[in-house]
């Protein structure tokens, strides 16, 4: 009888304990999954106390950016050619094909325009080399120089003829 | 054994149990019905509370004089009340709306943009069309706070110009970010860009510090970009060249910031609704050798220059160029068209940053935000 009342006792502790543990469950609050979510909080309104970014220097090779330092010497004709047809060609593997079909659209010209073009920036670099010549130090015709170079390599490049 | 009574104790366990497992339904129920209730007031305080933003507005908007009352109006079955705070740049706005006890805020700025944004073209020296055979066409306002000359064979068309315009019409000062009681500093300029890059989040911004020249070329992970500061050590420092564009995407938003000189080579901004601006600390130019087109907000703080060889291009938005500007044209028709984007609170990222009490009060809300 003692063994048969003790089992019984034992029996009734875990079933408390499973009932608690039940309820427990059952009236803890539900968390509301994303898509019963307010409307109100789905605006595109940012909310106050984001964490602003740390300001950390990024690397610009990690977004397509190419540096010339300021200590080197400014890049020549070749160098620039070089860079602007590796970027042309990067642009072409990476871009989707109605991107640069519209690029294409939208510079198209005859060969020959594009040719009266380069013998205009040919005529103009010569002259800012001219100028170099007399006036090593002449910071805008050097900077004009560097752009010239840069758009006679893009004319030569961008054209989708 | 004797077993009599079994029965009833187990009956009696059984009758604990679904006692026990009702009152947990019955529980969760209430508790479920409590915060469906309160998610109801919730939602009912937004939306009153945005009433009460609107009304502001409304009311802003007729005359900027306006106060709002003292006690909290009475709306859709709850309450609104509304703040109208100055803060030099902006009038923020901030209102309350109260349902059943439960309270939620929001809170807009309505900027006061620099008045350049009212022109085309805003030059605070002198504007020279120095180009070979080039026609220039400037629609809406040209303000230039210099003169205006041009070379014999260069044929300048202006639908609006004014010169000796006051300098506030024209020109932009960094303002005083370093709190030293003195603006446009560069120590000023650089803490607005840090300001410009912290505003966005860190995948929204690219923040370079390097004081050689920074090539940026169309790039897929420049896609969704805010804002691109180059951050150079000593003034002129840290230039920037941007071929073509930056990410060529739909919708772009991006601003370049430069300590140095920015440089846009051959702009080829064909994408709906998108804008790349500038905002340089020294010189802006830009060169074309095939047909251009951008929509850009262009702040030089230093000069500007256009170069195009052979062809025609077209800017929209505005250029504000503090110092002289120059349209170096040979053989080209350039044409500038006016954006009241701007001017309405649509500023580019970084833009807001020089907004200053002088300016005029935009119509719409900007930084609309739950706080």
């Amino acid at each position: 009888m003692a063994r048969y009342i003790m089992n019984k006792k034992i029996f009734l502790v875990i079933l408390s304990i499973l009932l608690v543990v039940v309820f427990i469950s059952i009236s803890r609050p539900r968390v509301y999954k994303k898509k019963t979510k307010a409307i109100a909080d789905r605006l595109p309104f940012k909310k106050e106390g984001i964490p602003t970014p740390r300001l950390v220097p990024a690397r610009p090779e990690d977004y397509g950016m190419v540096v010339f330092e300021q200590s080197s010497q400014p890049p020549g004709e070749a160098q620039i050619n070089a860079l602007i047809h590796k970027k042309m060609q990067d642009i072409k593997t990476r871009f989707p094909e109605e991107v640069l079909s519209k690029v294409g659209e939208r510079i198209k010209e005859d060969a020959q325009k594009t040719k009266e073009k380069l013998a205009q920036i040919d005529e103009a670099i010569i002259k800012c080399r001219q100028i170099l010549k007399d006036e090593p130090y002449n910071e805008e015709a050097r900077n004009r120089l560097q752009n010239l170079l840069i758009l006679k390599s893009i004319a030569q490049e961008l054209p989708e003829r | 054994m004797n077993k009599r009574g079994t029965a009833l104790i187990l009956a009696y366990i059984v009758i604990t149990a679904l006692t026990i497992l009702s009152a947990a339904f019955v529980s969760r129920s209430i508790s479920e019905s409590n915060m469906l209730r309160r998610h109801i007031a919730s939602e009912q305080a937004f939306w009153i509370a945005e009433a009460g933003l609107n009304d502001a507005l409304y009311n802003m908007r007729i005359s900027s004089s306006w106060q709002p009352p003292a006690s909290a109006l009475d709306y859709g079955g709850g309450a609104y009340s509304v703040q109208k705070v100055d803060i030099g740049s902006a009038i923020e706005l901030r209102s309350t709306g109260t349902y059943d006890n439960v309270s939620r805020s929001i809170k807009g700025a309505l900027l006061r943009i620099p008045k350049p944004f009212e022109n085309t073209l805003s030059v605070g020296g002198d504007l020279s069309l120095t180009g070979l055979l080039a026609r220039v066409e400037v629609y809406d306002k040209t303000r230039i706070s210099g003169t205006y000359s041009k070379s014999m064979f260069a044929n300048g068309w202006f639908e609006d110009k004014q010169e000796g315009a006051s300098s506030q019409d024209t020109t932009i000062p960094v303002p005083d970010y370093n709190n030293n009681g003195t603006a446009n500093e560069f120590s000023d300029f650089v803490l607005f860009g840090r300001d410009a890059v912290q505003s966005y989040s860190a995948d929204e911004v690219v923040y370079i510090q390097n004081n050689g020249t920074v090539n940026i070329f169309p790039d897929q992970s420049l896609v969704g970009k805010k804002v691109i500061f180059v951050e150079g050590s000593i003034p002129g420092a840290g230039d920037v060249n941007i071929f073509f564009d930056a990410s060529w995407q739909e919708g772009e938003d991006l601003t370049v910031i430069s300590t140095g000189t920015v440089t846009y080579l051959e702009p080829l901004q064909f994408q709906q609704d998108a804008r790349l601006s500038i905002i340089a600390w020294d010189d802006y130019r830009e060169l074309s050798v095939f047909r251009s087109q951008h929509e850009s907000i262009i702040y030089a703080h230093d000069d500007a220059n256009f170069v195009d060889i052979l062809d025609w291009g077209s800017t929209t938005g505005n250029i504000i160029v503090n110092d002289d500007m120059s349209l170096l044209e040979v053989l080209t028709y350039e044409k500038y068209y006016y954006s009241d984007k701007a001017i309405n609170g649509d500023l580019p990222p970084g833009f807001q940053g020089l907004c200053s009490a002088n300016g005029v009060l935009s119509s719409k809300l900007s930084d609309w935000q739950e706080w």
